[in-house]
C-alpha cells in the first residue's frame, strides 16, 4: 500500500453527520454564536449575563419560549424551540416586520472545570456583538446599542482593529475590537470579530470609533 | 458551471468534512464549517470555470473557515481533539496510527499534507490554493512527512 493509500484509509473513515443539505436562508443572520459549542469560561458568561440587562423569559406553552435580547442594536423579543442538542432555534420580527431566524448554543465551562449548556438567553446574548455585511454592502460593527459603520475603516489587510468607550452606572472601559475578514478571490466568505478589555499590541494601532 | 447546491453537496461533503476536520480536529466544528461552505456556496454568485475550480474553491472555503475556527479555539486554550477518534471504526490499527500521527502534526503541515495525500493535489497545485510559495509547500510536506516517519517508522513508506 501506497502513502496515499493509507491516508485515504484512514481518513476516509470520516462521515459527516450532515447527509442532505438544505436551504436555510435564515443563516445569513448567523454570524458569531451559530451552532458552534463554544467553551466559556464562566466570568465571560457572567459578564454577559450582566450585561443582558432586561433580558426576561415567559413560557409560552412549553415548547416555546420568548427571551428579549440585543440583536442588531436594538433590543427584540425573541421566540426560543429547544432543539434537544443542547442548541436553540430563535425567531423574531425585524424592524421591516419580516420573520428572521437563526440558530445558536454552546456550552459554558464552570469555575469547576463542568461543563454546561448555555441557556437560551446567553447563546442569544452573543447577537449583542457581532459584525454584519448589509444588503447595502455596508460593515457594521453591531455592539449592543451601538451601531458603527466600519466598511471605510478597514485595513489592506481585511484587519480591523477599533475602539470606543462603554459605560454604564456601574463602570466604564474601552472596548478593543479586532475585526477580521476572509476575502476568498475577492469575495467576502466569512467575517469574526473579538473583543477585549485590554488591545492586542499598541493601542495607537486601534481606531477610535466614538471620538 | 454552476452545479445544483444540494448536488454538489452530496458529491463533496464527504471531502469538505475530511478537510475541515483535519485542521480544526473537532467533529462539531467541522460539521460547522461544512455547512457553512455549501451555504457560502449557495449564497455566492461566482461562476465556475470547471469542476477543478469549484472543487477547489470549496477547498479553499472550508480549510479557511476551519482555520479561523481552530485559531478561535487556540486563543481560548481549549484542547480541540475530542473523543471522536475513538468512535470511529478504522479498518486496522495502523489506520488509526496513522489519523493520530496526522491529527498530532504542527497546524501548518497538516492541510498541506491532506491536500497532497487524500485529495491528490500537486505542490503547484497546493500552493495556488493556499496561497503559499510552492517552496514553502514542498517544506511542510517535507518536514510533514519526515514527522509521519519518525511517529510511525516502519508503517509509513519511503516513497512519496
Amino acid at each position: 500500500m501506497t502513502n496515499k493509500e493509507k491516508y485515504k484509509e484512514a481518513f476516509g473513515v470520516l462521515r459527516p453527520e450532515t447527509e442532505q443539505w438544505e436551504v436555510q436562508p435564515m443563516k445569513n443572520n448567523i454570524k458569531t454564536f451559530k451552532t458552534k459549542r463554544i467553551l466559556a469560561v464562566a466570568a465571560v458568561v457572567v459578564i454577559l449575563a450582566v450585561a443582558a440587562v432586561g433580558v426576561y423569559a415567559a413560557d409560552v406553552g412549553g415548547i416555546q419560549t420568548t427571551v428579549r435580547g440585543w440583536l442588531h442594536g436594538a433590543q427584540r423579543d425573541v421566540a426560543v424551540s429547544e432543539r434537544g442538542d443542547g442548541g436553540y432555534d430563535f425567531e423574531y420580527v425585524d424592524e421591516n416586520g419580516n420573520k428572521q431566524s437563526f440558530s445558536g448554543g454552546g456550552v459554558a465551562m464552570e469555575r469547576n472545570g463542568k461543563e454546561r449548556s448555555l441557556t437560551a438567553e446567553e447563546a442569544l446574548e452573543g447577537g449583542g456583538f457581532e459584525v454584519v455585511k448589509g444588503d447595502d454592502g455596508r460593515l457594521r460593527l453591531y455592539y449592543y446599542d451601538k451601531i458603527f459603520d466600519i466598511t471605510d475603516l478597514m485595513g489592506d489587510n481585511a484587519v480591523g482593529r477599533f475602539r470606543f468607550k462603554e459605560s454604564d452606572k456601574v463602570f466604564a472601559r474601552t472596548v478593543y475590537v479586532k475585526v477580521e475578514q476572509d476575502v476568498i478571490e475577492g469575495e467576502l466568505t466569512s467575517c469574526s470579530m473579538s473583543t477585549s478589555s485590554v488591545p492586542d499590541g499598541s493601542r495607537a494601532d486601534y481606531i477610535w470609533l466614538d471620538k | 458551471m454552476r452545479p445544483d447546491t444540494q448536488v454538489l453537496f452530496e458529491r463533496y461533503r464527504q471531502n469538505v468534512y475530511a478537510a475541515a476536520f483535519s485542521v480544526c480536529q473537532n467533529a462539531a466544528d467541522a460539521e460547522d464549517v461544512l455547512q457553512e461552505t455549501f451555504l457560502q456556496y449557495h449564497k455566492t454568485n461566482k461562476d465556475f470555470n470547471d469542476e477543478q475550480h469549484l472543487r477547489a474553491w470549496l477547498l479553499r472555503v472550508a480549510l479557511s473557515r476551519a482555520t479561523d475556527v481552530w485559531r478561535k479555539r487556540k486563543r481560548r486554550q481549549e484542547a480541540p481533539l475530542d473523543d471522536y477518534s475513538e468512535t470511529l471504526a478504522f479498518p486496522s490499527p495502523e489506520s488509526s496510527s496513522l489519523f493520530d500521527a496526522v491529527m498530532a502534526l504542527p497546524d501548518n503541515y497538516r492541510s498541506v499534507i491532506h491536500l497532497f495525500y487524500y485529495e491528490d493535489y500537486t505542490v503547484a497545485e497546493i500552493a495556488k490554493l493556499l496561497h503559499l510559495s510552492q517552496s514553502n509547500v514542498k517544506t511542510r510536506l517535507s518536514r510533514g512527512r519526515n514527522l509521519l516517519k519518525e511517529s510511525l517508522k516502519e508503517d509509513w513508506n519511503d516513497d512519496e
